[in-house]
């Protein structure tokens, strides 16, 4: 209890000191206690009857040595500054539970005492308008913070930038999605939009009007819960997240610049187009060829080619089969094929003997269908250029022609 | 066969200037739409790979060396480098604010990495420089307003890529080692 003064007058005392108190306010938003220096700085130049009338309001609360804002002072300056420190979805989450007890408990028992009932229900409007306050702040505290790591005034590195973008994203904007997202049936905005649907049958029993006038109010605010949570969902999927997005690719062009200038000149650089001119003639042309055609110029003598006299060529003359053949076919029949074709080679140089010899043979073959050949049985040897051959003896004579 | 519409035009940029097509060129209409012929094409032709993005395309070289490429990436570095010590979104800046030649001679000549444009043959001084901005605006990185102004064409984002790329694989390496 505040025994000093009238509400007023401490109202009053806000409004003339509320520099100093946002000052100290801000100091507790970032440290979570206004540590004795800071205090001392601040108030520094105000008279010592402000800084007894702070605890004496109860505005201020000693912590140890440090001092801390009482919990409903923060939360008033915190709104009338918009300044707020985000809550952990977690903080958020618990909602979820306290909704739901309440809820239970009012529909636990059908018999409840009206008055009990009354009570329950302004409870749970109660949890349900700091709920809705709660995220609301939430993203709009989110998105300065946003805005603030965007401008970057601290000068953060670029790698402080991807965390603390990332830290946001984690840590608050995908868990409040979650939370305000209505196609999700475990998020608060479901819970919320059961409860509305079961409200809204409710009230049509038979209540007294104290009850009835409660459920019209808890009814009324349950339908505005769906555009509201829409709207904060939409500042954080229009908004927030591109937003944090945008930073977090900025930062990464940002540091990767940097590792790319720590060795301009060693690292590959993206593989970029190529011109292909495909000139046939330009200004260079008359004159590049006219140097071309003046080292002909500048040559006195015609430049002598010797041919060397290239390798001896061998000729190997080889068989007139026309000839022989017309031979063979004159001397049919002949009794011993190769006797006869010993006579005939026995004239040629004896190193073309054999393959001369071979060569006759292949005569018979090669118009076989025209020739019979009758084989005795019996083989002769024969010495040709230091080599041995069995041959066979047999009679060639020409096949009587078919009728 | 009959060739798609532009088919001369698409060649000459990509082949012949070796310039980036862009997002509003009829030429890149019909590339787009014939994204297959052309990818079949080049690589048929002359063993070339085209890039087609929503906004500008163009014909890899198959070399990771290049003297052109490094120059502009060394540019892109400094000049972004630079834009993150004023206000703004350096992506914004880079796509939609009109860039002045002489006042950025004088700030890459304040920069603190002057000595790596002064190693890099076509950035080493105003002259070269004057060359190169009529380079990026040959190549279509750049779109020339006047003498002095120009603006930076979607192709820029190329550059860009590459620099998240090597972020990205920096993080990788920092975060293997």
């Amino acid at each position: 209890m505040i025994l000093k003064a009238e509400p007023r007058t401490i109202m009053r005392f806000i409004e003339d000191n509320f520099e100093s108190l946002s000052q100290l306010y801000r100091i507790q938003l970032k440290k979570n206690l206004i540590p004795t220096e800071s205090f001392e700085e601040v108030t520094r130049h105000k008279g010592d009857i402000v800084t007894r009338r702070l605890s004496a309001f109860k505005i201020l609360r000693p912590v140890g040595d440090d001092y801390r804002l009482a919990e409903e002072v923060g939360a008033y300056l915190g709104f009338l500054m918009q300044e707020f420190k985000p809550l952990l979805p977690e903080q958020l989450r618990r909602y979820h539970t306290s909704i739901q007890d309440v809820y239970e408990l009012l529909t636990i028992r059908p018999d409840l005492e009206d008055k009990t009932r009354s009570l329950r229900l302004e409870h749970l409007y109660n949890e349900v308008q700091s709920f809705l306050d709660n995220v609301t702040n939430n993203t709009y505290t989110l998105l300065k913070r946003s805005q603030r790591l965007k401008v970057n005034r601290q000068q953060m590195t670029y790698s402080e930038r991807v965390k603390e973008a990332r830290l946001l994203i984690e840590q608050y904007i995908d868990p409040l999605n979650q939370i305000v997202n209505l196609n999700d049936a475990n998020s608060i905005a479901s819970l919320l939009q059961n409860i509305g649907r079961d409200i809204n049958l409710d009230r049509m029993a038979n209540y007294p009007p104290s009850v009835i006038e409660r459920y019209e109010q808890l009814d009324n605010l349950l339908r505005q819960v769906n555009t509201r949570l829409q709207r904060e969902s939409d500042v954080i999927r229009r908004e927030l997240t591109p937003l944090i997005e945008r930073i977090k690719r900025e930062s990464e062009v940002l540091g990767g610049w940097l590792v790319f200038l720590e060795r301009p000149l060693l690292l590959s650089v993206p593989d970029f187009a190529k011109r292909n001119p495909q000139n046939i003639f330009g200004d260079q042309t008359a004159a590049d060829l006219k140097i071309y055609m003046e080292q002909f110029q500048q040559q006195r003598q015609a430049a002598r080619i010797k041919l060397s006299d290239g390798p001896v060529v061998q000729e190997t003359p080889l068989l007139d089969r026309q000839l022989y053949r017309k031979r063979m076919k004159a001397a049919l029949p002949i009794s011993d094929f190769f006797t006869w074709c010993l006579k005939a080679i026995a004239d040629h140089p004896a190193e073309r003997q054999e393959s001369d010899l071979f060569e006759l043979t292949s005569l018979l073959f090669s118009s076989e269908e025209q020739y019979e050949l009758v084989f005795s049985g019996q083989r002769q040897r024969v010495r040709l250029n230091e080599q041995y051959y069995t041959l066979p003896l047999f009679q060639v004579t020409i096949k009587p022609e078919e009728q | 066969m009959t060739y798609p519409p532009a088919h001369y035009e698409i060649v000459k940029a990509l082949l012949s200037e070796g310039r980036f097509l862009l997002e509003g060129e009829a030429a890149f209409l019909s590339l787009r739409e014939n994204k297959d012929f052309y990818t079949k094409f080049f690589h048929e032709s002359f063993r070339l790979e085209v890039s087609i993005t929503a906004d500008y395309a163009l014909l890899k070289s198959s070399k990771d060396s290049d003297n052109v490429a490094r120059s502009i990436c060394v540019y892109l570095a400094i000049l972004c480098y630079e834009l993150d010590h004023q206000d703004g979104n350096l992506l914004e800046i880079l796509s939609f604010n009109t860039f002045s030649i002489t006042e950025w001679e004088d700030r890459f000549e304040q920069s603190s990495y002057y000595n790596v444009m002064e190693a890099t043959d076509r950035l080493r001084n105003a002259n070269q420089r004057q060359k190169f901005y009529q380079l990026l605006a040959r190549r279509g990185l750049i779109k020339r307003i006047d003498d002095d102004l120009f603006q930076f064409t979607p192709a820029h984002r190329y550059f860009l890529e590459y620099a998240r790329e090597l972020n990205m694989r920096e993080m990788m390496a920092q975060k293997e080692a």
